[in-house]
């Protein structure tokens, strides 16, 4: 093919981009692997998610002053919600065993194809 | 030999590389104003939850289906889709289709009431509930389980427990179990300044940002080079969309449960008790030398998350006489989804799978 020896400018600039991108996560990679790295990123981390959940105390009490739920409120009370559900399918998964019923009476008719397979000779 | 560049194959160059640019601009434009891209390709149906766990059953969509259900067993931080993206590039759609009657124990983000569970709910309850319900729902007595990353530290722990249960045959893909070997993820959580008490004391849930920030920071500039190679593919729709799938996946991190996060950090990432045999679950040692079923695990040879120091003791650990460790080109995502697992991977897994599930 002529196209061989024509030079691809966009393929050396893809070319670089993975170089660059190899040897600056291995540079990178190998200054946060030190001791003083992991100390700093363990406390930056911890410090900073304790004044998100700071922040987020005092937002939920400027709402309860405001008379709105905040969104922690709103996902216990979507827990508790799921809680339910989920007792009310423990009694019904009892009432299944002590009826008798097919327990996946309620689900929608889904191929239930015979468990027969081989495997097929290569 | 090749001659020289004529006149012609250099203006089709030009033609061409104008064209895209043109193209970049154009659906540059399209892309900041579309939605997220739809996951997904499989029908499904939940047949269990409670809470934080949910356990659906793809519909099958083989005229027949070999005898022994597999019921998949997802990493606790990542949603269960990245096994299921697109028709065409889906792992559950490819194991309906070669005839297997699959299962997924999936994660919901856990509440707030939900801190307290610890690696004893997931190994001693959710993972024996969800195989007892697969039971009920195929009709079948023997199950294979095969589990993505956390979820096969998880099922590993179960299997240990568990050496007479239901189980016939065990599948791990890219697995840690060696957790000094965890290269910076072991530096971040060292104890000598990772107050991980003081973490979850706080905050009760670990948040999804913390977990997705100790994933970047294990390729730092991956991100930036990242949105370069977007931008560079923009004027193919198909690569596009298959970045905007794996980012939004990637970005759609699940917080984990407090005393969870506690037990895995000093358990596991301090006290590496699977390797040292020190870990107790529930009361009880967990031995990975138990596990006597069938065993296969696949590990990439370029995971930068678990890389092979973390997950190669398993094989040698596991008391199996059937038992394989198989090294496949590709990374700790692109292992399961992706082109490259659908030319590596997954007919690995069904060649070794369809003689066991009779």
């Amino acid at each position: 093919m002529s196209d061989a020896k024509l030079p691809d400018p966009a393929a050396m600039l893809r070319d670089m981009l993975g170089q660059w991108e190899k040897t600056s996560n291995e540079a990178m990679t190998q200054l946060m692997a030190t001791n003083e790295f992991g100390r700093a990123m363990s406390q930056m981390t911890t410090m900073s998610l304790e004044a998100k959940n700071n922040f987020s105390e005092i937002f939920g009490k400027v709402l309860t002053g405001m008379n709105l739920p905040s969104r922690d409120e709103l996902l216990t009370v979507a827990t508790q919600i799921r809680d339910v559900d989920a007792r009310l399918d423990r009694i019904e998964a009892l009432l299944v065993k002590l009826t008798g019923a097919s327990p996946v009476a309620e689900r929608p008719a889904i191929p239930r194809p015979p468990r027969t397979r081989k495997p097929v000779k290569s | 030999m090749s001659s020289a560049p004529t006149e012609e194959s250099v203006a089709a160059r030009v033609t061409a590389t104008v064209e895209r640019a043109i193209q970049r601009n154009i659906k540059g434009l399209e892309y900041f104003g579309s939605a997220a891209p739809v996951v997904g390709a499989c029908e499904r149906d939940l047949i269990h939850s409670r809470g934080t766990m949910l356990l659906y059953h793809y519909r099958p969509l083989a005229d027949e289906i070999y005898r022994i259900p597999v019921l998949l067993v997802m990493a606790t931080s990542s949603r269960g889709y990245i096994l299921d993206l697109a028709p065409g590039q889906s792992f559950v759609e490819f194991l309906l289709k070669r005839g297997y009657d699959v299962y997924m124990l999936d994660w919901a983000p856990p509440t707030a009431a939900e801190k307290t569970l610890d690696l004893n709910t997931y190994v001693n309850d959710f993972i024996p509930d969800c195989i007892e319900k697969v039971q009920a729902d195929s009709g079948e007595t023997d199950v294979t389980l095969a589990a993505y990353c956390m979820g096969g530290v998880l099922s590993t722990m179960y299997m240990a427990l568990n050496p007479d249960g239901p189980v016939v045959n065990f599948v791990c893909f890219t697995t840690p179990i060696n957790w000094h070997g965890m290269g910076l993820f072991s530096s971040f959580s060292d104890k000598r300044w990772f107050d991980v008490d003081r973490l979850v004391d706080s905050l009760g849930n670990v948040p999804p940002e913390v977990v997705v920030a100790s994933f970047d920071m294990l390729r730092p500039v991956s991100r930036i080079a990242g949105n370069i190679r977007l931008w560079d593919n923009m004027w193919n729709d198909e690569a596009v969309k298959a970045y905007r799938r794996l980012e939004r996946w990637g970005n759609d991190t699940l917080p984990l449960a407090g005393e969870y996060f506690r037990d895995t950090t000093k358990k596991l990432m301090w006290e590496n008790g699977l390797v040292e045999r020190t870990l107790e679950v529930g009361g009880r040692r967990v031995d990975i030398g138990n596990i006597k079923v069938p065993f296969l695990h696949v590990v990439a040879e370029h995971d930068h998350i678990v890389p092979y120091e973390a997950s190669s003791p398993l094989v040698k650990m596991v008391g199996s006489t059937d038992k394989e460790e198989v090294i496949l080109k590709g990374g700790h995502v692109s292992l399961v989804a992706g082109a490259n697992a659908q030319k590596r991977l997954w007919p690995r897994l069904d060649q070794w799978l369809q003689e066991r599930s009779l």
